[in-house]
């Protein structure tokens, strides 16, 4: 038993924290209040190039072999550096294409020479995913996205961004973010991945969790550095209670997802029937750190945290687009009650 | 990452299970303060002829010197089986046996490690006192050296079980003119010595086995003292090297059999709208919250453990699972209250452990450091924050 990352998995996790705080550092995400795509094609394709899509495909699959907790490590860092969902999408998608033998995709969305908008069902319609697709949809970052992914509790299906109707684009809570609306009506999926295959699903639930993760690391880590800088009263204002105790109590969220999300990835992999049990309470607990976190980042940065000239914002607002994505902390908290208890 | 045991840890848990099988005891452990202790000391005797006493404790003091993989799994299986708790025991078995094994001499060792495994003395802990609380170090009771003896005059508080303790771990002032923390001894003191007034306490949960301690002009031999005079501060340090996370399983495992319990509860209780409490969306959610954090209490206290044997030094996780699981197990029991209803004011119903439990509840975030004082060392020890 040994619940640490080994020495391959630590090494993903210090390449992709330098690698993102390099290529695709959070400061220039400041600038971009327009709800534009801020990452291209070409963005995709230098992530691609790191084999990162595939982490967690087989090498029949063209992957590199890894398994979830590598993704798991690597989504942790990506949320961190607020990349977009979208590449939750691509990453998703090549689990999809594999399982389907949809092959002239997958190696296409492996190389991110596809790109993928994530869907987001909306409650106003009855939503089916199968062979064909129903429902109204959020979809995050389809303005120049091929394919959409869409996954449920019964399965994952990828189909045509042309094939969706009505296009609306929508102002999004997170300027970073390009946000639009579409409905499908009996419109055929590319190809199908049912659950008994392969839980898609909750696997994008616990990558999401690990994106929430990062949020949540990155907002304690600014509030402690800011704590010890910023100085009232003649002092440091983290010298006070009531800001050290703030970050004691983010610190602990930190901890206690990040041992979830480690636990989580072992039994889920090895379809363990802890494995929902855990994934259930890992996103609920994900869900309330990032944006317990955020929020309190705020409040420790005072006025300034306030304004947009500052990145905790950004933090804030990501925190609530995650957490509606592959279940919101209801959902999960339902599901968990209503599963037995681990032995 | 892995959550794997090797063949021979399987093989030790079938072991530790079969053992605690058969010889675990068949009666539960009796409220009574002195039959408590002779429960408590016949069960040690137990242990230690089965050949478990002292699972952490080197070899060469009589212990069983078990790697952290066997004490997790020997405590987990004890847990499962419901055998007693430590109890009484727990201060001779933990703190005091430990810190004697560090920095005791030959004489204290030969003397006072075997009767602990052995199941013939209880000890107890003089550290509180009545203005040294969570500021442990400014505390007052006064040694003064006279020949081969110190006499202590002052007194301790919140000593748990005094009243039944043959021996206990004293903090004394030995020099007044040091810095707060450099003047303090560790020392040995019999409980029957002369000089000493022991009064219970009656806590809010009904117990009174917490006590305050009196000394005037108490004897206690010099060759008493542990790890040297002025150096108690250190030798209070020192149970710690002893820690290798391994301590949160046991709570760990009675919070998650707690949390499933009152959902057992839940979906048998009905509320006063006629409805059964799970069905009550505010209830379902915090059963459920409760439910998910107790989960990962259980990653987090393996994850601590996997971080002590990767590097022998025991990190924040000890204030940060303390701090979690204390307050857990209080939202866990005020949620209790909801749940039974207008019946939390029977103590003798058939669910009075509840309400019962929601009393005891309080003392989990103040005793062995306040939450406060948690956050404290979260916030410096582990975040860097400035004192």
């Amino acid at each position: 038993m040994d619940l640490l990352p080994t020495e391959e998995q630590q090494q993903i996790i210090d390449t992709a924290a330098n690698f993102l705080t390099h290529e695709f550092p959070v400061k220039n995400l400041i600038k971009l209040t327009d709800n534009k795509t801020q990452f291209t094609r070409a963005h995709l394709q230098h992530l691609a190039s790191m084999g990162w899509i595939g982490i967690g495909l087989p090498e029949d699959y063209y992957g590199v072999g890894c398994g979830l907790a590598e993704e798991a490590l690597l989504f942790v860092e990506l949320g961190r550096n607020l990349m977009p969902p979208s590449v939750l999408a691509s990453v998703l998608a090549a689990h999809v294409a594999a399982q389907s033998g949809t092959t002239e995709y997958l190696r296409r969305i492996l190389e991110g020479e596809v790109k993928i908008a994530l869907a987001s069902a909306r409650p106003a319609l009855p939503l089916h995913i199968g062979a064909s697709i129903d429902g109204e949809f959020l979809l995050y970052e389809a303005e120049d996205a091929d394919l959409v992914l869409v996954a449920d509790q019964g399965g994952a299906a990828l189909l045509l961004l042309s094939s969706l109707e009505c296009m609306q684009t929508e102002k999004c809570i997170d300027s970073t973010l390009h946000l639009s609306r579409r409905f499908a009506t009996a419109t055929p999926a590319l190809c199908f991945v049912p659950v008994e295959k392969e839980n898609i699903f909750l696997r994008g639930a616990l990558l999401i969790s690990a994106m929430l993760l990062g949020i949540a690391e990155a907002t304690l880590e600014r509030s402690v550095n800011y704590a010890r800088e910023r100085e009232q009263f003649g002092k440091p204002i983290g010298s006070f209670q009531a800001i050290k105790h703030y970050c004691a109590e983010m610190a602990i969220r930190c901890e206690s997802v990040r041992a979830m999300l480690y636990h989580a990835s072992i039994t889920l992999q090895a379809q363990s029937s802890a494995g929902p049990f855990d994934t259930f309470s890992l996103k609920a607990l994900a869900i309330d750190a990032a944006q317990s976190n955020a929020n309190t980042a705020v409040q420790i940065h005072g006025g300034m945290g306030y304004t947009q000239e500052m990145d905790i914002h950004l933090f804030v607002k990501r925190a609530q687009v995650l957490g509606t994505l592959f279940g919101s902390e209801r959902f999960h908290l339902k599901k968990l009650l209503a599963e037995r208890a681990p032995d | 990452m892995n959550l794997d045991f090797t063949p021979q840890q399987m093989q030790f848990r079938e072991q530790v299970r079969d053992w605690l099988e058969t010889n675990k005891p068949a009666q539960a452990r009796p409220a009574d303060g002195a039959e408590g202790r002779a429960f408590d000391l016949a069960w040690q005797k137990t242990l230690y002829a089965g050949g478990w006493a002292g699972i952490n404790w080197p070899r060469e003091y009589g212990g069983q010197g078990f790697d952290t993989f066997q004490q997790l799994i020997f405590l987990m299986e004890y847990a499962q089986s419901r055998a007693p708790g430590d109890h009484y025991r727990f201060n001779g078995l933990n703190l005091a046996g430990p810190t004697i094994i560090a920095c005791g001499d030959e004489e204290q060792k030969a003397t006072h490690l075997p009767p602990i495994l052995k199941g013939e003395v209880i000890w107890c802990q003089g550290f509180s006192e009545p203005s040294a609380g969570s500021d442990l170090a400014s505390l007052k009771t006064r040694a003064v050296i006279d020949g081969d003896d110190m006499i202590v005059t002052g007194s301790k508080i919140w000593t748990s079980w005094a009243r039944f303790a043959d021996w206990q771990q004293l903090l004394v002032r030995t020099d007044p003119d040091a810095a707060k923390h450099a003047g303090i001894s560790w020392v040995i003191n019999r409980m029957d010595n002369p000089g000493m007034e022991i009064r219970p306490i009656r806590d809010m949960a009904g117990g009174s086995d917490l006590h305050e301690v009196f000394y005037d002009k108490v004897r206690i031999p010099l060759k008493n003292i542990v790890g040297g005079i002025n150096n108690g501060w250190r030798v209070s340090m020192a149970q710690l090297s002893f820690e290798r996370g391994t301590a949160f399983m046991p709570s760990q495992i009675e919070t998650q059999k707690t949390i499933e319990e009152l959902i057992e509860l839940a979906r048998n209780t009905t509320l006063e709208d006629g409805r059964l409490a799970i069905e009550d969306d505010h209830i379902a959610y915090e059963l459920a919250k409760l439910r998910a954090e107790t989960r990962s209490l259980l990653a987090m206290t393996l994850l601590g453990i996997s971080r002590n044997e990767r590097t022998g030094i025991p990190g924040p996780e000890g204030s940060m699972l303390k701090l979690f699981q204390s307050e857990l197990y209080k939202r866990i029991t005020a949620l209790a209250l909801e749940i039974v209803g207008s019946d939390r004011a029977r103590l003798s119903s058939l669910t009075g452990r509840w309400p019962q439990a929601f009393l005891g509840s309080f003392a989990n975030t103040l005793g062995g450091g306040t939450s406060e004082v948690m956050r404290n060392i979260i916030g410096e020890r582990y975040l860097g924050l400035p004192k």
